[in-house]
């Protein structure tokens, strides 16, 4: 008996040759995204953000740079951002996002400094409280079409799994830490596993038919979905909002958007990260270069227009190899021990301790200066800089000052923004924050410009609807960024 | 026998002369299986006024929302709370005692802005409350404090009333119920699940560590109702189902036993596609659904590399479904109860199978679903015994009771290499195997299948890889190796254990003791303030013990010390075993180790003990560590904390295990035969 195999409007339609060809030179067959349809048209490039955390601080050091707003030098722990300069508007003397407003103290606040909330909750003074900025963006250039291929993505050298601590630096929902992808060949293959081999092995048939296959799965889930969602009702509808919208998108994506997008058309697939044992310290130095090349596709192919990237998590205990020569901490009132970032911030003053957090800030220091020269050697499709229209925001988890002995400094913050976000934000500045007044009105002052910080970021991807971060009660941007 | 005051509420059980909390003016004893409480006369003071019926009944609702806040346990005289104006007598109290806790006490209630009261904004947490949010805004148990405030406001404000509120009735569980769940129709399936599930459907399965981590807060059972699926997490696992279909696909092909060409193949693999995906989501599939499944195979029965690719997505398509990743536990409505949904027959199934087994429902269970017949409590423990008796039900029985210790994670590899340096690389997984193998004796093999033999089980210390932590270490500057003080037993001090409850160096007393309070006791430990680190005290004396180090740091505020009363002595039983539940044979002082104690119990008692085992044997023996395991089996079958709905199962279970000395199995027929079992408490 011949089966019955009853057509589907969708799964059947018809991929043109044409739209195949169009994309040969892209490899990108099964990736195509949709653009920031208002930046095309003009000369502007549609706008790209990255946040990066860094855990713990440098405990004893406020700041990259110190001088007056366009005099200024930087601090030696900070200076591989030197040729950075001119980029970048650096900040000593910020404090944790909210502070002073949002209750919470150490890594309960610190941890938080991407999304506004305070101490955690059930019985863990540490649990994240709420969404952060990364994801309100993506999840509104997702709602509004304009998200590309994945509405934010979350990476980083590692997360608690590999280097301990209290928990991440993006979250999704209170309690809900995003663990971030720490294994560049697992975070290629999540955006580039389906494009397809461009050196036209495969035939087009094949091609066709694996993307009329590919849709016909997305199509599925999509439904199974919606049908999951409408058989619980409301409070399901809510639930699930987030993983029906994501296999919605991903179906959306492979529909339409990819005929005409010059982006996937300049851009080209980057080189696999070779397997290996990504979570060993003595592999971070390929694992952030690896890491760099898929920020920069990404972003130039407009794959995503959020990226979430963090060093390691809150209070974490991350390593770097050998070569590095950070002195072995004894063990210290936390529990921790050994050549690591975390324990060195509990130890009393020492050279050695000194010795031990220099290393670790300049190491974060040259990695965000090499992501910075790698934005800006790559070119996106208006054949421009990516650092034009990317805005770099880089916080750490804790401050500190030479005078602090406090191990959960959430005043003293370095906090650096880099790019101009094609003339939006006026750059080449210092700006000293407000808690270099250490009593509690100059603490909230600079918590609250650190949330205005982040509503400047949050508008600058096209959402000036957002006035505020978190529960900081904010209700506008930073004033003093803009030209 | 005749219980004072006893209020007919219908938790018959409670009344049975098991672990009864005694009414009268005292708090409630504790009494041993078979003990009868000693009645009390009633203690009240001349020319008191008594409180309305009205009042009186609010007053004794509200009591037992105080008792199952375990609000006694941090306002009590030599609580944490001790000098705020609530505080708990204690169980001898008199007239007088209630009398001298009056005056004070009254300044919690407004009788002008009932809703101003402290009494209700520090509790629910719209004000500091140091105890954290003990009734939740707009819950049930918000309501009758609500209620209270309301009728009191009339007067009269005297110790009478007083003790109606301080003084938990009888028919409460004595030991502290956290309502802390949010009751969901939906379940993600957990990591183990998805394994299970594909191992039971397909016989081969993607590794559990590959998959995206399950979302834990805390050390507490995983929760899976109403934790959805993150972005992320569906990218993650798409590029690892993507991956497992296409290393699998080939092999099932042949597995399929579809060998034809053309039209006759097309029809093999789609008949054998329809047969798996019933299975997968556990539901037949509408019209529609089967076409779109079908599609997949439109290109199928040309040559084998179109077969192997149509069955590579017809995987992905099934086990990247949501009707796959969640089991839907909807219900139907139940004549005049709101709040709970009664399961349908294959909801019913699935809920036992999941917890029977962590995979779908077999025939045998489906059939008797279909037939109606798992209405019958009877039949449902048949099912569930049969299931459990599987090497599937065995697996899923060792895993809650490692999620109940908070240890289904390993752990030892996180620790500091200079304690994993003597010892294989695969300690990790040797010292699972190991706990598994521990757990599987005393469920499987022994006669008492009992959270005391848990508890108490020596049989791992014979394990190779065991061994290798309880001998002689081998570094001369800090000797370790069992010795008559450490009596390891239980699971407790088993390197699987410890390891998930320490921190990667040195001891961790806080840590664990914590955990045994929450875990063990169901008490749990509110969180300490946001600059606890900041607070301790500095500059300790030359010379301390690490004990009497960490005594002195904590000795900040009374505050403190108190919180840290109510839980750091349990872990400072522990403190000679370093993070992979090696012992240290001294204290970096050279001081002799002093891991005696004691910590008050919420119902008043005093737990003592002189060293870590001691503390184990009085553990497993407490009736109070028994019932807090059936309440741990009951988050574990319902995927979520409790809520007010589940109590009169978990005093029905709690009764159960103390009169069973906490046996396993007995507790898990309880719960399946349970009415609730079938009934589903729904947000709708």
């Amino acid at each position: 008996m011949k089966p019955s195999f009853p057509p589907t409007s969708r799964t059947s339609s018809h991929i043109s040759r044409r739209s195949l060809v169009a994309n040969t030179a892209l490899s990108a067959l099964l990736a195509p995204v949709l653009r920031q349809r208002d930046a095309w048209g003009s000369e502007l490039s549609p706008r790209r953000v990255i946040f990066i955390f860094s855990p713990n601080g440098p405990m004893m050091a406020s700041g990259p740079v110190s001088g007056t707003e366009h005099k200024f030098k930087f601090h030696e722990w900070w200076g591989p951002l030197a040729r950075h300069r001119a980029e970048g508007i650096f900040f000593s003397h910020m404090a944790a996002t909210g502070q002073g407003v949002v209750k919470g103290n150490g890594h309960g606040l610190g941890g938080q400094v991407f999304s506004g909330y305070g101490a955690g909750f059930g019985g863990n003074q540490y649990a994240n409280m709420g969404e952060t900025v990364d994801q309100v963006i993506g999840r509104r250039l997702e709602a509004e079409n304009r998200a590309g291929l994945v509405r934010s993505l979350v990476w980083g050298l590692a997360g608690t799994s590999q280097a301990g601590g209290t928990g991440e630096g993006f979250c999704a929902a209170p309690g809900r830490n995003i663990s971030p992808e720490a294994n560049p060949k697992r975070a290629f293959a999540q955006i580039f596993g389906r494009f397809m081999d461009p050196s036209g092995k495969v035939s087009l048939s094949a091609a066709e038919a694996s993307i009329t296959r590919d849709r016909s799965v997305l199509d599925f889930l999509a439904r199974d979905c919606a049908k999951v969602q409408s058989e619980l009702g409301t409070e399901a509808s809510h639930l699930l909002d987030d993983h029906c919208t994501t296999l919605r998108s991903m179906e959306r994506n492979l529909v339409s958007g990819f005929l005409d997008n010059p982006a996937l058309n300049a851009c080209q697939k980057p080189r696999q990260p070779a397997e290996r044992d990504w979570g060993k310290p003595e592999h971070i130095e390929p694992q952030m270069a690896a890491f760099n090349e898929l920020i920069s596709t990404v972003l130039a192919c407009e794959l995503s227009h959020v990226i979430a990237f963090q060093f390691a998590g809150q209070a974490a205990r991350n390593r770097l190899p050998e070569h590095y020569k950070v002195p072995s901490s004894a063990k210290v009132d936390s529990g921790d021990s050994g050549p690591a970032h975390h324990p060195w911030t509990h130890n009393d003053p020492s050279a050695e301790r000194t010795v031990a957090l220099r290393i670790f800030t300049r190491f974060y220091a040259t990695q965000v200066a090499s992501l910075l020269d790698k934005l800006k050697a790559t070119r996106d499709a208006h054949g421009k800089p990516l650092l034009d229209s990317t805005l770099v925001v880089w916080a750490s988890e804790l401050g500190g000052n030479e005078n602090t002995r406090d191990p959960h400094e959430t005043g003293s913050l370095p906090v650096m923004l880099f790019g101009s976000g094609q003339g939006t934000f006026k750059t080449g500045r210092y700006l000293q924050g407000k808690s270099v007044d250490t009593r509690p009105a100059g603490l909230r002052a600079a918590g609250e410009d650190m949330a205005r910080l982040l509503v400047s970021a949050v508008q600058y991807m096209g959402l000036p609807d957002v006035k505020t971060v978190g529960a900081t009660m904010v209700d506008g941007p930073l004033s003093e960024l803009y030209t | 026998m005749r219980f004072h005051s006893f209020r007919p509420l219908g938790y018959a059980a409670w009344g049975a002369g098991m672990f009864l909390g005694l009414l009268g003016c005292g708090a409630p004893q504790h009494l041993a299986p078979g003990q009868t409480p000693t009645p009390k006369p009633p203690q009240r003071a001349q020319g008191e006024q008594e409180p309305s019926p009205k009042l009186a009944t609010a007053g004794q609702q509200l009591a037992a929302v105080f008792s199952r806040a375990g609000c006694r346990g941090c306002h009590r005289a030599d609580g944490m709370a001790s000098d705020t104006r609530l505080r708990f007598p204690s169980k001898n109290a008199t007239a007088a005692d209630f009398e001298a806790l009056n005056e004070k006490f009254w300044e919690l209630v407004d009788t002008e802005d009932p809703q101003a009261s402290p009494l209700l904004v520090k509790p629910t947490k719209r004000v500091n409350h140091g105890g954290g949010e003990k009734i939740k805004q707009g819950s049930p148990e918000e309501q009758v404090l609500l209620s209270w405030l309301s009728e009191v406001k009339h007067g009269p404000h005297n110790a009478r009333v007083l003790r109606d509120i301080l003084v938990p009735p009888t028919h409460t569980a004595t030991l502290p119920i956290q309502y802390e769940g949010q009751p969901s129709a939906l379940r993600r399936l957990s990591r183990d699940e998805i394994v299970t599930t594909l191992q039971v459907l397909l016989g081969v399965a993607p590794l559990r560590s590959e998959l995206p981590e399950d979302p834990r807060l805390g050390h507490g059972l995983l929760v899976t109702a109403g934790m959805p699926l993150l972005s992320n997490e569906v990218r993650a696992l798409q590029v690892v189902i993507e991956d497992f279909a296409k290393r699998v696909s080939a092999q099932l092909l042949v597995h399929t036993g579809c060998s034809f060409t053309q039209a006759a193949q097309r029809e093999c693999l789609a008949n054998w596609a329809t047969d798996l995906s019933v299975r997968v989501f556990r539901r037949a599939l509408a019209e529609p659904e089967k076409a779109l499944l079908l599609s997949l195979f439109d290109g199928a029965g040309n040559s084998p590399a179109k077969d192997t690719e149509a069955v590579q997505a017809l995987l992905v398509t099934l086990f990247m479904s949501p009707s796959f990743l969640y089991r839907q536990e909807l219900g139907e409505p139940i004549a005049g109860v709101s709040h709970l949904r009664a399961l349908q027959a294959e909801e019913i199934a699935g809920r036992l199978a999941f917890l029977a087994t962590l995979g779908p429902a077999d025939s045998e269970l489906l059939a008797a679903a279909q037939a109606g017949r798992l209405t019958d409590a009877e039949e449902r423990v048949r099912q569930f015994e049969r299931l459990h008796a599987t090497a599937l039900g065995k697996k899923a029985q060792v895993v809650f009771v490692l999620e109940w210790l908070g240890a289904n994670e390993g752990k030892i590899n996180q620790k500091s290499d200079r304690y994993k340096k003597d010892l294989r690389q695969d300690f990790e997984a040797k010292a699972r195997q190991s706990a598994e193998g521990t757990i599987a004796r005393v469920l499987f093999e022994s006669k008492n299948p009992t959270v005391a033999e848990l508890l108490l089980s020596t049989s791992y210390l014979s394990d190779e890889a065991i061994t290798k932590v309880i001998q002689p270490g081998t570094d001369t500057r800090r000797p370790t190796g069992d010795t008559e003080t450490t009596g390891r037993m239980g699971l407790l001090m088993h390197p699987q254990v410890l390891a998930a409850h320490t921190k990667e160096n040195g001891s961790s007393p806080f840590q664990l003791g914590a955990f045994f309070r929450d875990a063990l006791l169901c008490e749990p430990v509110p969180p300490p303030p946001p600059d606890a680190a900041a607070m301790a005290r500095t500059n300790a004396p030359p010379g301390l013990s690490t004990r009497e180090n960490l005594e002195f740091r904590t000795s900040v505020t009374p505050v403190c010390v108190g919180c840290h009363q109510s839980f750091s002595p349990l872990g400072y039983a522990f403190l000679p075993f370093d993070p992979v539940g090696r012992w240290m044979k001294h204290d970096r002082s050279a001081k002799e180790w002093d891991l005696a104690g004691s910590v008050t119990l919420s119902s008043g008692e005093a737990l003592r003990f002189s060293s870590p085992a001691e503390l184990v044997r009085k553990l497993a023996n407490h009736t109070q560590v028994h019932s807090c395991f059936a309440q741990a089996a009951v988050k574990w079958a319902f995927g979520r904390a409790l809520v007010p709905a589940d109590e009169l199962l978990v005093s029905r279970l709690s009764t159960v295990a103390q009169n069973t000395h906490g046996n396993v199995p007995a507790i898990f027929h309880a719960l399946v035969s349970a009415p609730e079992f079938m009934q589903v408490v729904t947000t709708r």
